[in-house]
């Protein structure tokens, strides 16, 4: 099985980005999409509001649940924002 | 990945008072060292966008001091960014009066408020001091990446001809006369209502600086997507994350390069703002951004970001509501100029 080795994190406007190596990072194939986003969040620096936060990739959200070992290999560009209010 | 080292002397704590001038004791404080991370982040987008500092040094040193008004209260806080070991690939600064303290004092004097120890017309102060650092209060580099810049002409970028409007030298931003349209109608047909949409939009280089600009690299924002799924009430618009991922996929389908630079909202409008009394109270908000608009950016993490919000002009009688750009200037949000073109 061909498994997923990198990503990269980006926001919507693809403005910023957060590489991912899961071979020899802080994140591991055991950690889950939920633990991606958090380390998203902190290497942006953004202070967790209790936003509710997804990732989407080619489209379609990822459940947070996942473990990044069960992704598919083009699982490569992910788009990652929390659910916001303007005011 | 670019090398960060920070240098910085102190601490930045910000106080609150009842009294101005600093009178009494402080009835709070915060060590608000970490928000200068924002403040190198925004130097650096600038310089960059200006093209007055590198895209992609391998190092930068950032310099930060207090300028007082009297030691310890801080008058402006400079940033420096010094690019490469000697600064041989560039020097850049900017002097700051704000900073995300100004909005965690906001937010403070709202709990004040609520929870009555500070009554609802009764004024807190707030004051920046700058301390001889003690402890490992060093604020945390930011992640500092430039924004990608597309080489283009206006011809290219489908921009046919100008209209009003003006630019400003250090961050030209051209706005689709279709989406300013857009933008204002939909704000005058949801009342008190707010509206909103996934903006598209990219940045490109230009041959050369346009007229009345010293740099190439043009911000332009070219259309407005709304979607069913994004919610209006009065004083808050929800967006949907599905929303905003589909107006990214049609912004694909154009095939211009487009992504989806940032949201637009509006604050409202009513048919009494024809008849504006500036004294008389009213209960929409201003067009500018309000303390929910700054959390709404956690969205999109750049400080090269733009905010568009469409609303009534305070105090001034208008026929119809105004656009307004916001962007991060001076540790906040402010109004730029804008220039609108025709496609
Ligand atoms: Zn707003």
């Amino acid at each position: 099985m061909v498994a997923l080795n990198r990503f990269t994190m980006s926001d919507l406007a693809r403005q910023k980005r957060v590489e991912v190596d899961l071979d020899g990072g802080v994140l591991s194939r055991a950690h889950s999409v939920a633990q991606a986003v958090e380390h998203y969040r902190d290497r942006m620096q953004i202070r967790d509001a209790g936003l509710r936060w997804t990732a989407f990739s080619r489209g379609v959200m990822l459940d947070g649940k996942r473990r990044l070992g069960e992704l598919e290999v083009t699982d490569t560009e992910w788009t990652v924002m929390p659910e916001v209010s303007a005011g | 990945m670019i090398h960060i080292h920070v240098g910085i002397e102190h601490e930045l704590h910000l106080q609150m008072y009842l009294q101005p001038d600093a009178q009494g004791a402080p009835i709070c404080s915060f060590n608000v060292t970490e928000d200068l991370g924002e403040l190198i982040e925004e130097t650096f987008t600038r310089g960059v966008l200006a093209e007055k500092f590198p895209a992609d040094p391998a190092t930068i040193h950032v310099n930060i001091r207090p300028i007082y008004l009297q030691e310890p209260a801080v008058a402006k806080v400079q940033v420096q960014l010094v690019a490469g070991e000697n600064g041989e690939a560039g020097t850049y600064y900017q002097d700051y009066t704000a900073g995300r303290w100004i909005r965690t004092a906001q937010w403070k004097a709202l709990q004040l408020r609520e929870s009555g120890r500070l009554s609802q017309d009764q004024t807190a102060y707030r004051l920046l001091v700058a301390l001889e650092r003690s402890s490992g209060a060093l604020p945390e580099a930011p992640l500092l990446q430039s924004p990608p810049v597309e080489d283009s002409d206006l011809d290219a970028a489908g921009v046919r001809r100008f209209s009003e409007g003006s630019l400003e030298s250090d961050r030209p931003v051209l706005v689709n006369a279709r989406f300013a349209a857009d933008a204002i109608r939909r704000c005058e047909e949801a009342g008190n209502q707010e509206t909103g949409g996934a903006v598209l939009g990219k940045l490109i280089r230009l041959p050369q600086p346009l007229p009345g600009t010293e740099t190439r690299i043009v911000t332009i924002l070219a259309s407005l997507v709304e979607d069913p799924r994004h919610v209006g009430m009065a004083a808050a618009f929800n967006f949907s994350p599905e929303g905003l991922v589909e107006a990214a996929r049609i912004g694909e389908l154009r095939g211009l390069g487009e992504s989806v630079l940032t949201v637009f909202h509006s604050h409202g409008w009513s048919p009494h703002c024809r008849n504006c009394k500036p004294k008389v109270g009213c209960l929409l908000a201003k067009s500018s951004p309000s303390l929910q608009d700054y959390e709404m950016l956690s969205l999109f993490p750049s400080k090269g970001t733009l905010m568009p919000i469409a609303g009534r002009k305070p105090g001034v009688q208008g026929d119809r509501p105004i656009l307004r750009i916001f962007a991060w200037r001076g540790g906040q949000l402010k109004a730029i100029r804008w220039q609108q073109y025709e496609d």
